[in-house]
């Protein structure tokens, strides 16, 4: 059997034992439907409306999505700029991390009156908060580049730009990968979040809003499950994309020590 | 391919790091194709000069000429090509992409004539793994892609530092029958520094003795044996003759 049909099979044998023992422990200790829905009435509630949280979900997506391709095009200018001048990491690495710490629950309503209703808020705060994450992986994996194969295109007085493109990026790029993982996750948290706080009434978190407001616990949780998905088919294609390109790295050629 | 463009003059040359005098007056003139070896006890400033010659490190003292003209500007014009003390291969690239690195980068000052790197890696014996990637491959077959990444760039001088140092003794001598081989090949000025008593005189047409820290000349040894070099060289008499006056200048300079 090849690794990956072990893989699998023993993720497929964890989640179902998960599963049950969610079922049983909600049926068994009586759990209120607001604090914890049984596994089977989740799927029951997104059996009967598919097309509502498939639409949703894809507003989420794309909030999530969007908000990391700007975030990681933001990281990637900024640790070019960083990796390249110590005094810039030093003068830049307070603000970074005082976005890192700020609870921005506190001030997506301030976003919402700046930039709207919309999809601009949430794009916005999906970017802004893992911009900072990013932007520390792309300056760390840059200067993780190998010193003697810096002075090796030193010696033949490569550009700027050519040992950014053909040394410090590739070497950067398992750094980019590996905090990528968390930035999808913070990015589902985030969009989740400014949907449900947003003006404009579409994505997931939006329904989870009116599902709280409601007392709809199986809707609720259903937009609770939903996210989940989205963020393992979110993780998936970040894995993919990963073994293609990094397929030269230790980390996707099953070293194992 | 050198001609007058391979030659190497450093006169008065010094280097210190803050209060710490690595090299002191060191005087040298190294001719067109002529490969000179630098040998010396560890921290005696090989490499150090080594990095002075190469521009990437700037002299205290004196003035350094590479194909008549500063360092800086020879390393600009891409006229040395460095082996490294480790392969220094990147690991998403095949081995002949990583044979053509230096060609890669400041495209613009690629020297004419160059010798292509596909019929180099066939010439070393690495044909059938042109495809593979560094992680394929043993220390001394990523070693043999470092030394040819140097040759393909077809510059006119070439510096090797301690390129061997990290490879078992067999390994290490079949390398610098392969190295004989291709400096034999192709006429390149060479400056290769090392610890090897075998490997300076195998290789070269003169070694230069340092001392210990301040690095200074303590002797200059012609190394008269006949070319081209093969591997029985190495159980010839007047083979470890060459050997044992160095070790007496080695000697010498370690209690100076």
């Amino acid at each position: 059997m090849s690794r990956g049909a072990r893989v699998a099979i023993a993720g497929v044998i964890g989640l179902t034992a998960f599963l049950i023992m969610w079922e049983l422990g909600v049926r068994v200790l009586d759990v209120q439907p607001f604090v914890l829905q049984a596994p089977s009435r989740i799927v029951t509630e997104l059996v009967d409306r598919p097309g509502l949280y498939l639409g949703e979900a894809l507003v989420t997506a794309r909030h999530a999505g969007l908000g990391l391709v700007i975030s990681l095009t933001v990281a990637l200018l900024l640790g070019a700029v960083l990796a390249s001048s110590r005094f810039a990491e030093d003068a830049m690495q307070p603000v970074l991390v005082l976005v890192l710490v700020t609870p921005w629950v506190s001030y997506f309503v301030s976003l919402v009156i700046w930039l709207g209703p919309g999809d601009r808020p949430v794009v916005f705060l999906v970017a802004f908060v893992t911009a900072p994450v990013l932007t520390f992986a792309v300056t760390s994996g840059l200067r993780s580049a190998d010193p003697a194969a810096r002075e090796l295109l030193a010696s033949v007085d490569a550009g700027w730009w050519e040992v950014m493109w053909r040394l410090r990026l590739p070497s950067a790029l398992p750094t980019i990968f590996a905090s990528s993982r968390f930035a999808v996750a913070l990015a589902l948290a985030a969009a989740y979040f400014g949907e449900g706080g947003n003006l404009r009434t579409d994505g997931l978190g939006y329904l989870g809003r009116v599902a709280a407001n409601s007392s709809l616990a199986q809707q609720l949780w259903a937009t609770i499950a939903t996210t989940a998905l989205l963020g393992i088919v979110m993780l998936t294609a970040l894995t993919v994309v990963e073994r293609m390109v990094l397929r030269w790295h230790p980390s996707q050629i099953g070293i194992r020590f | 391919m050198s001609g007058a463009g391979g030659q190497l003059s450093l006169r008065g040359v010094g280097k210190s790091f803050g209060p710490l005098e690595a090299l002191s007056s060191v005087d040298l003139e190294v001719a067109p194709g002529e490969i000179v070896t630098l040998l010396g006890p560890s921290g005696c400033g090989k490499t150090t000069l080594l990095r002075i010659i190469g521009g990437l490190e700037p002299a205290t003292t004196g003035t350094v000429l590479v194909a008549g003209a500063d360092p800086a500007e020879a390393r600009t014009h891409k006229r040395i090509a460095v082996v490294p003390q480790v392969p220094a291969l990147l690991p998403w690239r095949t081995v002949e992409a990583n044979a053509r690195l230096l060609l890669d980068v400041n495209r613009g000052r690629n020297p004419t004539g160059a010798p292509d790197a596909r019929d180099l890696l066939r010439d070393v014996g690495l044909g059938e793994f042109l495809g593979a990637y560094p992680r394929e491959l043993s220390g001394g077959m990523q070693q043999r892609v470092a030394l040819v990444r140097a040759f393909a760039l077809g510059a006119p001088i070439l510096l090797l530092d301690e390129p061997f140092a990290a490879l078992d003794e067999i390994t290490r001598a079949e390398m610098r029958h392969l190295l004989a081989r291709l400096c034999e090949r192709i006429d390149t000025t060479v400056v290769f520094v090392t610890h090897s008593l075998a490997e300076s005189v195998f290789l070269s047409d003169r070694v230069v003795v340092l001392s210990d820290r301040p690095g200074v000349i303590v002797g200059i040894v012609d190394v008269d044996l006949e070319r081209p070099r093969r591997p029985e060289l190495e159980d010839d008499p007047d083979f470890f003759a060459i050997e044992t006056r160095l070790r007496h200048l080695l000697h010498d300079g370690i209690r100076r």
